[in-house]
Formats: structure tokens, C-alpha cells, sequence
């Protein structure tokens, strides 16, 4: 049974309708997210806390647009993703959210600034303004002094801070993290956490899958629980 | 994403992985330098020979036959035979020669006088053939060609034109100092007879001054080794009436020796542009003589260059082909290297598009560098090729040396378009395959 959930802070900015998601293994059928439905509110910072397998990170890159729901709506504004084509998931990737990863995911061949500066190149930024937004987001990651290193060279909190400029790139209104500080320390997880925390309150949209119960409690204005696919009560 | 941009990464992927990189430009580059030097030696080869001094002389010219050359003719071409009797034969002779020769458009008539003789310079002998020749002939090579002394002036004069083969023989090792020596020519003449045991021939000496000597000359521009040898024609003429060399002859003894005369077994006709041939050529076949020019065959000729052509370009794109497997081989398997990078840039935002152009580009990249270096290889080769081909050339005393290898722009454009076309096909594969690849799956593997 879905559970509706409303959190009454402004307006809606993205609204999960009846979402679900099946992977066919085999003869097996694998329900990942069982008839979800969710709003979220403009500026809310949402943490999301289940069990391992309980269908967090599907959910996120459905949001993200990374994977197709198996029926449901996302709807982003009026946009709803499951009507979208690869192109269309792409811009939505590209303007709408930016995505971090427990792993970083950095391009271990090119530097800082380079890795920030390719997600500007694919919304088609030209090399110069590229340059300058790049080192502007390193600097407002507290980074500005490590643009020329490469991920090899940088801590596992710097590589995740990497990963933060990278995801703003395009300054989009939604930033979806999945567990970003399930590979680092708790003290560098809190400095992760602060700086989602400013971004939250330049006006972003944070959704944020995390463990850290504790944590995320103090930054968080919103929390769910998924339970087997399904919201549990907040 | 901009042409630049994923240009940029494209070259920074391959230079992750150099030595692969390297290797895959080799193949390419064996591949294409193999095309490029078998058509630039099927075109050379093509130059040389249409386009030769000695082809474009042939085509303005044709000979009028005589009837064993027109039987020969038929038979090479595989025709019917025309039955004799339907045509009446039109005799070679002098008369034919001074009525072509006063045909429009007509530049020289020469009918084929060839002479057994011996030539003999102290004890060097040669035995063999000289030919009667008109002044008119040292317009046309190999006779334009000669450099050591001069060409035959018109008259009976006792000069003789040595090939240069025939000098060598005659113990003229230098060209130059045969020129102003004297040397002896003998044939055979028939006579009439006296008694029942008289022969009916005797062998008749000449001193024939030798005024010129021919250059050596590879055979594509006119050159001959033996052959070529002249004296002037009427001088030629009045001998070889003389010479029992054919049946002819002795049926013309039994009669009397002039009362029957000798006809010419070809006359060579020459107009003064390729373009009149025809015309005269139908003129003179009008009057009832059969006649041969090499524009009928020409056509075969160029399909001969077609096939030869052909057989080249296959083979070098069979080479291509491989090398493309090699492309399509290696980019399958940085794409599968490369997951999560491919995973990375779709999750910020790339598009299938922008994928699929990274791996293409890398693709063509490696075709335009195999390309160029299979270009400058090629030409290395065929330079080389033409090195070899001119020392033998050299040591055999020919110094005009043709060029074997022709570099027009057609190829070089082509070579290069083949490489980046044959490659962006064989990264067409692999890119779609990158590009069509899940986002989420990709970001799992390690
Ligand atoms: N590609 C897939 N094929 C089949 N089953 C899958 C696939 N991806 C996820 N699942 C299943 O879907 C369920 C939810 O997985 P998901 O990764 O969303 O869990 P999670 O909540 O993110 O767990 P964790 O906290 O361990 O990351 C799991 O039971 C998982 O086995
Ligand atoms: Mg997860």
C-alpha cells in the first residue's frame, strides 16, 4: 500500500507518483520500489534511510534519470521522466539534477578543474567561461588550490568535494546524493554534510540517501524510510 | 558537446593507452601505405606508357598491309578470313606510296624496306637487319632521341644510324667515337646468269659511313637494342630490289630481274594529328588496301590498365579491411575498459550521441594518423622501388629513366578519405555499442 506524503514547506518541486520498479532476474521477478509515491517541496533537504536493499538507490536514479521506472510517474515541474526518451533523460542529467556517488566516479585520467569542467562541455559551455566556472566551483568547494591534481592525488573527502563541483556544474535546482559519505570518515562525512548544507541553503533542492542516521538528523528537514520498496512512516 | 571538445577527449583516451594506440596506427599504416604504392604503380605504369612520346607518335600513324601482315592480322583478331576473291588486292608499291602521300593531312609515308646484311668493323661482325629510312624519321623516337652524331639526310648517301646494341657489337664500346668511322656493309644481290653451274647471286661491299649512333632507351619511350639500325630508303630501296630475301625475288630472276616489281610487304603512314587518322586511314582502306593502327587497340589496352588497376586496389583494400578488424578489435575493448568512465559522463549529463562521436572520433583519429604515415611510407617505398628499378636502368646504360610510380592528387585525397572512411565503419560498431550502454550498470562495474 503506497503511503502518501506531504510536506506542506512552498511549493512541489518533484512529485513521485505510484512508482515502481521491477528487475527481471531470470524467472524471478525482483520488486526493487513497490508503488511509491512521494512530493517533495522546493528547498526541502530530504534524507532517505532504509536498509541495504531496500530500494534506495533505485529510487535515486530513477529521480536521476539514469534507469526507467517499470510504471509510475516522476514528475520534475511538468516534466515527467517516464515519458522520456534517452536524449531528454540526458538534458534532465545535464540541467535539472547533479548526481554524487558513494565512489566519486571521477575521471582518474584528467585533473580536478577537468573532470568540473566536462559536465560544462557536455551542456556545451565554450573553453573560456568553462575555465572560469570550473575554478569559481572548485573555489566554492574549498578546492581552489587543488584544480591541477588528479583524483589519485587528492583525499577520498577532496575526490567527494570534486564530485560536489562536478554535480553543480550547471547549477541545477536538484542535487541527488547517494550515500556520499559511505567511503570516508565521520569527521570528513560532517564536512561533507556542511557543504551540502550550504547548497541547501543557496535554495537547491538536496535529496540525500545516507547510514548516518545521527547526521543526517542535524542537517536534514526531512526524513523518509524505505522498507522492502515500500515508505515506511516518516 | 562540441566537435572540440570531443575531439579532446577522444585524443586524451588514446593517449592513455599509447602502445595500443601505436600499434593499431601500424596496421593501418601497412594497410594503406600497400594501397598507396600499387595504385601510384598502377598509375605510373599507366602515365608511362599512355602518356608516352612513343604512344601518342604510334597513334597519329597506321600501316597500310600487305597480304601476309593482313592474314596475320585476321588471324590474331580472330575474324573470317575475307574470302580473296571478293576483293581485288591493291599492290604496295611506289605507286600506292606516292598516291598516299599526296592525301590531305598526310605528314610521312615510308614503306618498311627491311635488308639482310653484315656489318663488319675490323673483325667485329654483325649479322642481321638494317631498314631503309626517310629523313622525316628523326622527328619521331626513337630517332628524335639520338645524341651522338645526327640523323640520316636525304639522297643516297653511304650513311648508316647504329642502334646502339649494333655498335657495341661492331666493338664501338663509346657512342661518341663511333660517329665519322667507316665500316663495311655486305649483302646478297642477284645477278643475271651466265653458264648452267653459275649461282645466281653475289655478295655486294659498301663503306657506309656511320653518322649516328642511338641512345639507349627504356623500351616504353621508343628504345631498341638490335633493331633500328638505318641507312637512307632509296639507297635501301635499290638494294633490297636486288635481294633474293623472298620467294618473290626469285620468281621476278625467272621473268627478269626488273620486270616485275617487288612489292613492300608494309608501308608506314603518318598524319600530322591523331585527330585525321581516321580519315585518312579510311581513304587509303577505300581504295582497297587493308590497314592496322594501334587506336584499335587501344581499348584493350586500357582495359589491360583497368584490370591491372583493379587487382591493385583490392589487394590494398583487402589489407585495409584488416586493419579495420584491428581498429573495431581494440575499440571494443577500451570500451569495455572504460565503463565507468562511460557511466560517469552519461550520469553529468552526456548524451548517447556524445558517446557514440568520443568513440568514432577515436576511430577516425586512428585512421587519419595510419593514414598519414601509411602515405609517407607508401611514398618511401615507391621512392625506394624507383631507386632499385633506375640502378638497373643505369647499369644497363639507360639514362632516360621513366618513372614507374605516379603521385596524382586523386590518390593521395583518396588514400587518405579510404583510411578515415574504412575506420569510421570499423568504429561504427563499438561506438554504437558505448552508446547504447546503461548508465546505472556501467557505474557498478568495478
Ligand atoms: N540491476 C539489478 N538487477 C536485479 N536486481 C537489482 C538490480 N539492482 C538492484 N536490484 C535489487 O533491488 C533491490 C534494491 O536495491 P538498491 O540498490 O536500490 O538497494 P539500496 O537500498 O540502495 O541498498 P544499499 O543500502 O545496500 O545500497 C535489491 O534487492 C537489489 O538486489
Ligand atoms: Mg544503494
Amino acid at each position: 500500500m503506497a503511503v502518501s506524503l506531504s510536506h506542506g514547506l512552498g511549493s512541489v518541486a518533484l512529485r513521485v507518483d505510484d512508482l515502481s520498479k521491477e528487475y527481471r532476474m531470470g524467472t524471478r521477478t525482483v520488486i526493487a520500489l513497490d508503488h511509491v509515491s512521494l512530493d517533495v517541496g522546493t528547498g526541502t533537504f530530504l534524507g532517505v534511510v532504509g536498509r541495504s536493499g531496500s530500494g534506495k538507490s533505485t529510487l535515486l536514479n530513477l529521480l536521476a534519470g539514469l534507469d526507467r521506472p517499470s510504471a509510475g510517474a516522476i514528475w520534475f515541474g511538468d516534466q515527467n521522466l517516464a515519458a522520456l526518451r534517452s536524449d531528454g533523460l540526458a538534458r534532465h542529467r545535464r540541467h535539472t539534477v547533479g548526481i554524487v556517488f558513494q565512489s566519486f566516479y571521477l575521471i582518474p585520467t584528467m585533473t580536478a578543474l577537468q573532470n568540473v569542467a566536462v559536465a560544462l562541455a557536455f551542456a556545451g559551455v565554450t573553453s573560456g567561461p568553462r575555465r572560469e566556472r570550473a575554478v569559481e566551483l572548485l573555489g566554492l568547494v574549498g578546492l581552489g588550490d587543488r584544480a591541477d591534481h588528479r583524483p589519485a592525488e587528492l583525499s577520498g573527502g577532496e575526490q567527494q568535494r570534486v564530485a560536489i563541483a562536478r554535480a553543480m556544474a550547471n547549477n541545477p535546482q536538484f542535487l541527488l546524493a547517494d550515500e556520499p559519505t559511505g567511503n570516508l570518515d565521520s569527521r570528513t562525512a560532517e564536512e561533507i554534510f556542511v557543504l551540502l548544507k550550504r547548497l541547501h541553503q543557496e535554495g537547491r533542492t538536496i535529496i540525500c540517501i545516507t547510514h548516518e542516521k545521527d547526521l543526517i538528523g542535524q542537517y536534514a528537514d526531512r526524513l523518509v524510510t524505505l522498507k522492502d520498496g515500500r515508505l515506511a512512516a516518516e | 558537446m562540441s566537435w572540440l571538445d570531443t575531439f579532446r577527449i577522444a585524443f586524451d583516451n588514446l593517449r592513455q593507452a599509447k602502445l595500443r594506440f601505436t600499434l593499431t596506427c601500424l596496421g593501418v599504416m601497412i594497410a594503406i601505405a600497400t594501397l598507396f604504392a600499387m595504385v601510384s604503380f598502377g598509375a605510373g605504369l599507366r602515365a608511362e606508357t599512355m602518356g608516352s612520346l612513343q604512344l601518342q607518335d604510334l597513334l597519329r600513324s597506321f600501316r597500310v598491309l600487305g597480304p601476309e601482315q593482313s592474314q596475320y592480322i585476321t588471324r590474331l583478331r580472330e575474324e573470317k578470313p575475307e574470302k580473296p576473291a571478293s576483293r581485288k588486292r591493291l599492290p604496295l608499291n611506289d605507286n600506292l606510296v606516292e598516291r598516299v602521300s599526296r592525301l590531305q593531312y598526310v605528314e610521312t609515308v615510308q614503306p618498311e624496306i627491311r635488308l639482310p646484311v653484315e656489318l663488319q668493323n675490323g673483325k667485329s661482325r654483325y649479322l642481321g637487319w638494317v631498314r631503309g629510312a626517310i629523313p622525316e624519321l628523326k622527328r619521331n623516337p626513337p630517332y628524335s632521341k639520338i645524341t651522338a652524331g645526327r640523323f640520316l639526310n636525304a639522297g643516297k648517301a653511304k650513311e648508316i644510324v647504329l642502334s646502339r646494341g649494333v655498335a657495341e657489337i661492331l666493338g664501338f664500346k663509346d657512342a661518341e667515337k663511333a660517329v665519322g668511322q667507316t665500316i663495311e656493309l655486305r649483302t646478297d644481290q642477284l645477278r643475271p646468269v651466265s653458264g648452267q653451274d653459275d649461282l645466281p647471286i653475289e655478295t655486294v661491299t659498301g663503306k657506309f659511313r656511320i653518322v649516328g649512333v642511338l641512345p639507349r632507351l627504356a623500351a616504353s619511350r621508343g628504345g631498341t637494342f638490335y633493331g633500328g639500325s638505318v641507312i637512307p630508303l632509296d639507297l635501301a630501296r635499290e638494294l633490297w630490289r636486288k635481294n633474293p630475301a623472298s620467294a618473290a625475288s626469285l620468281t621476278a630472276l625467272r621473268g627478269g630481274l626488273e620486270s616485275r616489281e617487288r612489292e613492300y610487304p608494309l608501308i608506314d603512314v603518318r598524319v600530322s594529328d591523331s585527330s585525321q587518322l581516321e580519315e585518312v586511314r579510311k581513304t587509303v582502306e577505300s581504295w582497297g588496301a587493308s590497314t592496322f593502327s594501334l587506336v584499335d587497340e587501344m581499348d584493350k589496352v586500357k582495359q589491360a590498365f583497368l584490370i591491372l588497376e583493379t587487382i591493385f586496389s583490392v589487394l590494398g583494400t583487402i589489407a585495409l579491411v584488416v586493419a579495420s578488424l584491428g581498429i573495431a578489435n581494440v575499440l571494443i575493448m577500451s570500451v569495455l575498459e572504460r565503463m565507468q568512465m562511460i557511466g560517469t559522463m552519461k550520469a553529468i549529463g552526456g548524451t548517447d550521441g556524445d558517446i557514440r562521436r568520443i568513440f568514432l572520433f577515436e576511430a577516425g583519429l586512428i585512421g587519419v594518423v595510419g593514414g598519414l604515415a601509411g602515405l609517407a611510407a607508401g611514398w618511401l617505398l615507391t621512392r625506394v622501388a624507383h631507386r632499385i628499378i633506375a640502378h638497373f636502368f643505369l647499369k644497363n646504360g639507360i639514362t632516360e629513366i621513366p618513372d614507374l610510380f605516379a603521385y596524382p592528387a586523386w590518390l593521395i585525397l583518396g588514400v587518405i578519405g579510404f583510411a578515415l572512411v574504412f575506420s569510421m565503419i570499423a568504429g561504427l560498431l563499438p561506438a554504437n555499442r558505448a552508446a547504447r550502454i546503461d548508465p546505472v550498470k556501467a557505474l557498478k562495474t568495478a
